[in-house]
């Protein structure tokens, strides 16, 4: 079938990787710079979102009274809602990330797979100064730091492998069809709601037992909450869990999102 | 994957390599589900065509290193689609095409930029895309800011920039960055004069020291200067491929709107013409001088009449008249007025056939149109027929000796050599 080749003699396999990797690093550079410029806020609008949201759900946690198992409210929800932040930024803008390329992809010979990696990038720049901000938090509520910290950077990459999977899924089939890019918002409250970030994980498991075991957040999210707040070590069970369902999702994504981006210049 | 094919082909010397390409826009699997389907009922299959809209068939040329194409067709033909191909960012539907070093496309102006950031951190990003390290980088940003003359304009947005701008910026990234291969579209219509005649020369540097250059326009001068070769893209296809002279000229009679070419007895039925109409053209005819027997032809440096038939319908006793010689790309080659002198003694009262003779018509061989206009010596035009005839010059030997089929008037010229000293200035 079709094939498009460049063998540029200049360039072997290594300054291949390498030229890929100083463009990865510009891209976000630029992204991170970019993103913030015309603002009043600056790069405070890295950690808004996360201490908004977790001002609302700590409200809505305390209104309808969930059990935080003896920890203080705000660090409960706070401690769930900078991960799923990540996780859900990642996979609502991979796809937005992809299409607002559109005018470098239809002008410059750019891989497409690296958008979603740039996307991931940012994404993991706000994660980290949200994350300061929450372990500072943690520390006024004097709750300490324990040796279950070690599960944290398990944790932050299947957080970031989970919103990059979901990401590059919507991302392609966007690239077919609109649908899921409007439907997203909506898609990712009902996840939300599916998931433990304002309410307990035992509440799920005793209520809604196949949610539990099949939302691949569940474990991350939770396991989040446990290292953090209570110091213990995440539910292995329910990381494996998680791991197996965001591979298989990964087998089909990744695939998919190779072969539709190519496209991509065709149909935007 | 093309291990095989890369191999083979890194042997010659070519730069890109098209071969057999078919596009067609938008995900594939429709169209091959349609095939299949077509297959499974016992339907030949075996032609392409059905399975379209195409934007490119059979599409198969080679550029070889150093060498300058310039890409001409209409609005829609395949152009630019033909570059998103050889750029990489549109995958052909058939075919294959290589590419031979690094390349840049300046697809559209602003290529590949970012509005929220500075022209110069647009450069560094431009770098970055182009596979330039850093560092790299470094040593040529000073060298893209001096040619892109923006002076403090490079530390402001680039959404803040005119579209000229823009394509200063982007021009300048485009022929400082050593790339191998350059794909231009279209963006020298932009930028004022200056900045292109700059781009110009630079392009001509780049092509001189091997660089090769892909170039797509509707300037067809800017073709003629830079490239060496050019093909003429028609309807997804590639009409033809030669020198530049060759196919701007088949460029150009396809798209010329035939209708308009009004010969002989066509002019008397259009009374739709504008003009007041006290006078009209009812038809052109050309003439040697010497026989005065009517020719549709004659050579370069020949001497002819064109005799006008005018019908008129009311006295005219002084008003202005006008030839205009056109080429096949639609560039005026020359004008011929009745001289203030002459007009007295052309005072029309009855039909009458007004008589040009044009001495040594030095044009290039081609074909060539003449329009015609007569107006009121103060006030409003009294006839004007556009492509009212039409006639071809031949070329002699000695014009193609001197000078091939490039430019657009022969100048006689004679060459001697001179004993040494005696040549002036020139050194």
């Amino acid at each position: 079938m079709s094939q498009w080749s460049n063998n540029n003699p200049a360039q072997d396999r290594f300054h291949y990787w390498l030229s890929y990797w100083n463009l990865l690093i510009s891209l976000v550079s630029r992204d991170i710079r970019a993103r913030y410029r015309r603002t009043f806020l600056g790069p405070l609008w890295a950690i808004i979102p996360a201490i908004l949201a977790t001002v609302i759900f700590s409200f809505l946690s305390g209104l309808v009274s969930v059990d935080t198992e003896g920890a203080p409210r705000l660090a409960f929800t706070f401690a769930a809602t900078v991960p799923w932040t990540f996780f859900q930024s990642t996979a609502v803008r991979i796809p937005h990330g992809v299409l607002g390329n559109g005018a470098l992809l239809r002008k410059m010979p750019v891989p497409r797979q690296i958008f979603p990696v740039v996307v991931l990038l940012t994404t993991f720049f706000d994660f980290l100064m949200s994350f300061v901000v929450l372990v500072v938090t943690l520390q006024l509520l004097s709750i300490p730091i324990t040796s279950a910290w070690l599960w944290l950077p398990l944790l932050i990459f299947m957080t970031g492998l989970l919103g990059w999977v979901v990401g590059i899924g919507v991302a392609a089939f966007t690239i077919y069809r609109r649908d899921l890019l409007h439907g997203m918002q909506h898609l990712m409250q009902v996840w939300l709601i599916l998931t433990p970030v304002i309410y307990s994980a035992k509440e799920l498991e005793s209520g809604l037992q196949l949610v539990h075991s099949l939302n691949p957040a569940v474990g991350i999210i939770d396991g989040f909450r446990r290292v953090l707040v209570f110091g213990q070590p995440p539910d292995v069970a329910l990381l494996v869990s998680s791991m197996v369902i965001t591979c298989a999702g990964l087998a089909v994504a990744y695939p998919l999102y190779r072969i539709l981006s190519q496209y991509f210049t065709d149909v935007v | 994957m093309n291990q095989d094919a890369n191999q083979t082909v890194s042997d010659t010397d070519f730069a890109i390599a098209v071969t057999d390409v078919w596009k067609r826009y938008g995900l594939p699997l429709r169209p091959y589900l349609r095939r299949q389907f077509d297959r499974l009922r016992g339907h030949d299959v075996s032609d392409r065509s059905a399975y379209g809209p195409w934007a490119l068939r059979e599409v198969s040329f080679e550029v070889k290193k150093g060498e300058s194409l310039g890409i001409v067709g209409k609005n829609g033909a395949g152009k630019s689609t033909l570059l998103k191909l050889i750029a990489g960012v549109s995958p052909a539907t058939f075919g294959q095409v290589h590419v031979n070093g690094r390349l840049f496309p300046m697809i559209e102006l602003a290529a590949g930029m970012h509005s929220d950031l500075s022209g110069r951190e647009n450069i560094k990003l431009l770098g970055a895309i182009m596979g330039f390290t850093p560092r790299q980088m470094e040593e040529k940003i000073p060298v893209v800011e001096d040619f892109a003359e923006l002076g403090e304009w490079l530390d402001k947005p680039v959404w803040q920039y005119s579209s000229g701008m823009q394509a200063r910026l982007g021009f300048s990234v485009a022929v400082n960055v050593d790339a191998d291969i350059l794909l231009i579209d279209e963006v020298l219509s932009v930028g004022d004069v200056n900045f292109q005649k700059k781009c110009l020369n630079r392009m001509d540097e780049l092509s001189n020291s091997g660089v090769t250059i892909i170039f797509v326009t509707h300037n067809p001068y800017a073709i003629e200067r830079l490239c060496e070769r050019a093909i003429y893209v028609r309807e997804g296809r590639i009409a033809a491929s030669g020198t530049p002279a060759d196919i701007l000229s088949a460029y150009f009679l396809k798209s010329m709107d035939k209708s308009t070419v009004i010969t002989g007895t066509d002019v008397l039925s259009a009374d739709q013409r504008e003009g007041t109409g006290a006078f009209r053209v009812t038809g052109i005819t050309m003439h040697d001088v010497l026989s005065g027997d009517e020719i549709t032809a004659f050579s370069t440096g020949d001497s002819v009449d064109f005799r006008i038939a005018l019908n008129v319908k009311e006295p005219v006793k002084a008003y202005g008249f006008s030839l205009r010689i056109v080429d096949p790309a639609n560039t005026i080659v020359s004008y011929v007025m009745v001289p203030m002198s002459s007009r007295s003694a052309l005072a029309l009262e009855r039909d009458s056939v007004l008589q040009c003779r044009i001495e040594n018509i030095n044009l290039l061989p081609g074909q060539y149109w003449i329009d015609v206009m007569a107006r009121e010596l103060v006030g409003p035009v009294i006839d004007s027929v556009s492509y009212a005839y039409s006639f071809n010059i031949h070329g002699n030997l000695q014009v193609i000796e001197q000078m091939g089929t490039r430019g657009i008037v022969y100048l006689p010229a004679s060459w001697k050599l001179l004993e040494d000293g005696k040549a002036g200035a020139v050194s």
